[in-house]
């Protein structure tokens, strides 16, 4: 287990580096510099020139891209040019948010997604079945940001039972108070992103159960003579779930990305927001960090799909 | 020949297709006894899976509609509640089904499965318990028992697998065994190994074995009692000797014809014209078999067949078989 472990974290170096590679090179492609947003008619071009020497920006690609990953290592991603402060420091503070938001919206979405599933599947074809269908394609058809803007509009603004933007309330005292406040804002973006992310997770288990129920080791359980309630807990539940859990490892670092459409309008402080906000200031050490966080996060999802897929699938394990 | 256990009566198992339903076991009879092995052939989508699952109550009775009367050890299965049923299956009935792969859970170790079996019928302790399937995956030929409870499906072959299905089905000592074409996923050395199992296990326990099969090669080998069955009807039924040696009906004899034999090697093989119908295109009334033997006179037939019993034992459907020959004229 732990082996298997070690060499998959292994084969993950060669893709951070080539990672790290084109992220870097995007980056040089992209049109302007840090300094173009400060630019004005009375600029000094001389002192532009200077600027851009201090920086490093001359320098040829290589030495720039070996500077860029040997301060990596040291955890220095650079200065935010738009914040004036380390990037780590800008993006630490958003990571948490992101992070709270995102683990309240996926276990939100599990909660609903399974029970959903489950019930559609086990009782295939029934009113309930068809009730639940209906529920998913609605929630399917209808687009994130148009359902979020209505979900501000009517709780937010309209009926006020939520705050409709930010993190924490300005006058949360203490730190229980300000844990509070925190779920408090989290509510309404959380639920309504939740809402609408559990169709393919009912979609998926709905039809895994169907095909499962018709499997000669179903057939094989019934022909044991156990009841059909155990039949369904022990044999078809459990087998079922194996897509479900393979794609969580996604979904949850996924989800860390943080949304953009969520965070940018509940204008909730986290990493999403302030990617699209560092595109728009062409804020190129933040833009590279996190485009460099969004890339590891993505490679050890697949790390954590594959754990989680060791641990309740034994085909998958490997001596 | 031990006492009956199974007695199937005029049974109709039909299923929904649209609104309508459609008999896909077509006013089946038949009887089992203890100590016997009792063969049901036919080629594929002729109804022997159907009515084995009639038997053990796996049909889903929401699509489909059974009628008749199974009879086994005093009691009426046709209507049986389930409760009745996950009472029976296991302990007194056990099934062996065709894929051994399939039919085993992928992410239970060998043990639990076969476990499970003696969790719902018995009430003995884990450790009494575990005896019991050590003493099994030994009884059916698996060396090693402790090693191979602890493995999973997909760590032993398919003739390993084969057998945990048949340990399982055997776990509680049934009455009956059903096994729906045990061999017919395993290559042949495993088929005469597994066939050779069934009968050692049915000298011990004392079982009366239905087994299906479409090869007439297990069932010669295997079996005492033959029932041929032909789109969802019984078409012949006797002994193996009556039917291997003196086959009535024109199916009977035609699958035999189709049977590959080195003697005959270079000629072409025989193959019966067209296929069994389907279940929405079956005809009512005349003999199901005549439109797969053109050559043969309409009067030939029967208009509502019925069956004869030419000599004891020996059943056969419709008239046909009285004047049937191959095309070319060969007696078979």
């Amino acid at each position: 287990m732990w082996k298997t472990i070690l060499r998959r974290i292994i084969i993950m170096i060669p893709q951070i580096i080539i990672l790290s590679l084109l992220v870097f090179i995007l980056a040089k492609f992209m049109p302007g510099d840090p300094f173009t947003g400060s630019i004005t008619p009375q600029t000094d071009a001389s002192q532009l020139h200077a600027l851009k020497v201090q920086a490093g920006l001359y320098d040829p690609w290589y030495t720039q891209y070996a500077h860029w990953v040997v301060n990596m290592f040291h955890g220095n991603f650079g200065t935010s040019y738009q914040f004036k402060e380390s990037v780590m420091t800008v993006i630490g503070g958003r990571a948490i948010n992101t992070l709270w938001l995102s683990l309240f919206t996926v276990i939100l979405t599990y909660l609903i997604a399974i029970p959903l599933g489950l019930l559609a599947g086990r009782y295939e074809d029934t009113n309930l079945d068809r009730g639940i269908m209906f529920f998913n394609y609605v929630t399917y058809a209808i687009p994130l940001f148009v359902f979020l803007v209505l979900g501000l509009w009517l709780f937010g603004y309209v009926l006020g039972w939520f705050p409709s933007g930010g993190s924490v309330s300005l006058s949360a005292s203490g730190a229980f108070g300000n844990i509070l406040s925190r779920l408090y804002h989290m509510i309404l973006p959380g639920v309504l992103t939740a809402l609408l992310s559990t169709t393919s997770t009912v979609q998926y288990l709905r039809s895994e159960i169907v095909d499962q129920k018709h499997q000669d080791m179903v057939a094989t359980a019934r022909a044991k003579g156990v009841p059909e309630r155990k039949v369904f807990s022990r044999h078809i539940l459990r087998n079922s779930l194996l897509p479900i859990a393979a794609f969580m490892g996604y979904s949850i670092t996924g989800l860390l990305g943080g949304s953009v459409f969520v965070e940018q309008i509940f204008t909730y402080p986290g990493m999403g927001q302030l990617f699209l906000n560092s595109i728009s200031n062409r804020d190129f050490s933040v833009i590279t960090a996190l485009v460099m966080i969004y890339g590891i996060l993505a490679l050890f999802g697949t790390l954590l799909s594959d754990i989680i897929m060791s641990i309740v699938d034994p085909r998958i394990r490997i001596k | 020949m031990g006492e009956e256990l199974l007695t199937i009566d005029h049974l109709h198992t039909s299923f929904k297709r649209g609104t309508k339903y459609y008999d896909a076991v077509d006013d089946v009879s038949l009887k089992i006894h203890k100590d016997e092995i009792l063969a049901i052939v036919g080629e594929s989508g002729c109804g022997k899976t159907t009515l084995a699952k009639s038997i053990i109550g796996l049909h889903d009775l929401k699509r489909t509609k059974i009628s008749g009367h199974i009879g086994f050890e005093n009691q009426e299965l046709v209507g049986a509640s389930p409760e009745k049923f996950d009472k029976l299956r296991g302990s007194e009935m056990g099934m062996i089904f065709q894929d051994p792969l399939a039919a085993l859970n992928p992410l239970m170790r060998i043990e639990d499965q076969i476990q499970e079996v003696l969790d719902y019928h018995t009430d003995y302790s884990k450790s009494k318990k575990h005896k019991i399937v050590l003493e099994l995956l030994d009884q059916v030929g698996l060396e090693n028992p402790e090693r191979v409870a602890r493995q999973f499906p997909h760590e032993l072959s398919g003739g390993m697998r084969q057998r945990i299905i048949i340990a399982i089905a055997i776990a509680c000592k049934p009455e009956l065994i059903i096994a729906d074409e045990p061999t017919t996923a395993l290559d042949v050395t495993i088929q005469a190994q597994i066939l050779d199992l069934l009968r050692s296990i049915q000298a011990q326990n004392h079982a009366g074995i239905i087994l299906i099969t479409h090869d007439l090669g297990v069932v010669a080998d295997t079996a005492d009692e033959v029932v041929v069955m032909y789109a969802g009807q019984v078409v012949e039924r006797g002994s193996v000797s009556q039917i291997f040696n003196h086959p009535l009906h024109p199916y009977t004899r035609s699958l035999l014809k189709s049977i590959p034999q080195a003697d005959r090697a270079g000629d072409r093989l025989y193959a019966i014209e067209g296929s069994v119908p389907p279940l929405t295109k079956m005809p009512h009334d005349g003999c199901r078999f005549a439109p797969r033997i053109p050559w043969v006179p309409e009067s030939a037939h029967e208009k509502k067949p019925t069956m004869h019993e030419p000599e004891k034992g020996h059943f056969v459907l419709c008239t046909c078989y009285q004047t049937f020959e191959f095309e070319n004229g060969e007696v078979v």
